[in-house]
């Protein structure tokens, strides 16, 4: 995916020249012609052709890592939404350790509704609820001060940037701690003000996902940004 | 008018040809809350359709097992008439709501998302005629715009008998001294058809001749669908400094 030779594509625009490639996300079959049945970027991987949607609704894969709320408690666990088509469900035996009895055990004293959860996908079946998990590093109950921010979950490619160049870039500038939810939440732990100048940056990216040079620019704005700080703290 | 022989000199009640359409423009991204939006303008014609989903169904009873349902309104605003329209769905309405759901099922990939629904809801804010094939058009843009997977765009144009002379993209007024009056919608690409009426009376030859009209329109029309959707990319491409 090099910046000059992106492709655009539409809903049953046929895709030529790639006979012997297999239909990966967003590519069907038709007849014996790869049709598109997205409007976004064709990506052509070794053996495979795919569209990058311009905007979906996030589908979770297996082993994604995503940020959740608690919106509801089932009779085995908490129902989660994790942004996408249906809701997540999490299982008690995730959370507690050891027998699960619910006549003594109240699953709002783990969990409640409202509750920002850090989890990692574990199964997606085509029809009921997405399983996740958060058992292992990283994950759980998101505690202390922390700011979200919503975006498409396509526009998380253009954050991260050719390997992580954007999302280091950032990192590097705003500080604090960033966490990115494959369902396109952004966790960030810090003070409100760098969160304002992270959310900014966030929205222009999302805005601008197309723009060639936005690294730079980014980089421009965030060096413009952060010298008014320095210059802040020294009065 | 009327005794005029040869289709090329005969002029329309609006001065336009009888294969000319109506001025037309498709721009997306109209709402912000709906996951895809798109207005179309066609003549006097004024649109404009939400879509959101895929999202879960309710109520759970009514789900389909095997693919995503879909539900369609179709909507006149009391004020897109010359006369007031009482907002109530009326049978004309419904029946719109139907014909238009029926011709986007084709197209949409219902079957990747079962037990899901989509929802496209159309307005219109003003209506002069051949309303049910825009209101596919734009439809078509707006579910592109959502990013749900469709096997093609649909596209839609209408044609009638107008004066004893075959004319696209007719208007409320020739829709309603007309003979007759043919909408489509088709796939462009696939070359298949997804909504095909006809009210009045047309000749053998004459439905051939004003299908072949009503796909050279829809083409068109298609370009603009594509022309919209590309403009909402170059928008995200122009970095202001």
């Amino acid at each position: 995916m090099s910046g000059s030779e992106r492709k655009i594509v539409f809903p049953g625009e046929q895709i030529r020249g790639y006979g012997s490639y297999a239909p990966g996300e967003g590519v069907i079959k038709q007849g014996d012609k790869l049709t598109s049945c997205l409007f976004g970027i064709l990506s052509v991987s070794r053996r495979e052709v795919s569209v990058i949607p311009y905007k979906e609704v996030y589908r979770p894969k297996k082993g994604d890592v995503v940020v959740g709320v608690v919106v509801g408690y089932g009779n085995s666990g908490w129902f989660v939404d994790i942004g996408s088509y249906t809701k997540a469900f999490l299982h008690v035996s995730e959370v507690i350790k050891g027998r699960f009895d619910s006549r003594n055990v109240e699953l709002s004293d783990h969990l409640k509704i409202g509750d920002v959860i850090i989890a990692k996908v574990t199964d997606v079946p085509r029809i009921g609820y997405f399983q996740i998990t958060i058992k292992g590093k990283d994950l759980g109950k998101v505690t202390g001060d922390a700011y979200f921010i919503k975006v498409n979950p396509v526009k998380l490619r253009r954050i991260i940037g050719r390997r992580g160049s954007m999302i280091n870039l950032i990192k590097d500038h705003i500080g604090g701690e960033i966490i990115l939810g494959k369902n396109g939440v952004i966790v960030y732990k810090d003070g409100y003000e760098s969160f304002q100048k992270l959310k900014n940056i966030i929205n222009l990216i999302s805005e601008k996902t197309f723009a060639s040079g936005l690294t730079a620019h980014v980089a421009e704005l965030l060096s413009k940004g952060s010298g008014r700080d320095e210059r802040g703290k020294r009065q | 008018m009327s005794g005029e022989s040869g289709s090329s000199g005969y002029v329309r009640r609006d001065g336009r040809r009888p294969d000319e359409l109506r001025p037309f423009s498709i721009r997306t991204g109209v709402f912000r809350n709906a996951d895809g939006s798109a207005e179309i303008k066609l003549g006097g014609n004024w649109i404009v359709v939400a879509v959101y989903g895929p999202r879960e169904h309710f109520p759970k009873s009514q789900l389909s097992q095997d693919k995503a349902i879909l539900n369609c309104r179709y909507h006149m605003a009391p004020y897109s008439t010359s006369e007031r329209k009482s907002p109530k769905p009326s049978r004309r309405e419904i029946e719109l709501s139907k014909v238009i759901k029926t011709a986007l099922e084709r197209a949409i990939l219902l079957d990747q998302y079962p037990e899901m629904c989509i929802d496209v809801y159309i307005e219109v804010l003003q209506a002069a005629g051949s309303t049910r094939v825009a209101s596919i058009t734009a439809a078509s843009v707006a579910l592109a715009d959502a990013g749900i997977p469709m096997r093609d765009m649909v596209v839609g144009c209408s044609v009638g008998k107008v004066d004893g002379q075959i004319v696209l993209d007719i208007s409320e007024e020739e829709d309603k001294e007309g003979e007759a009056d043919l909408p489509i919608a088709i796939m462009p690409n696939l070359r298949k058809i997804v909504l095909l009426q006809m009210d009045g009376k047309m000749t053998h030859d004459e439905i051939k001749r004003a299908f072949e009209l009503a796909l050279k329109g829809a083409m068109q029309l298609h370009e603009e669908q594509i022309r919209a959707l590309m403009r909402r990319i170059e928008e995200m491409g122009e970095l202001k400094r």
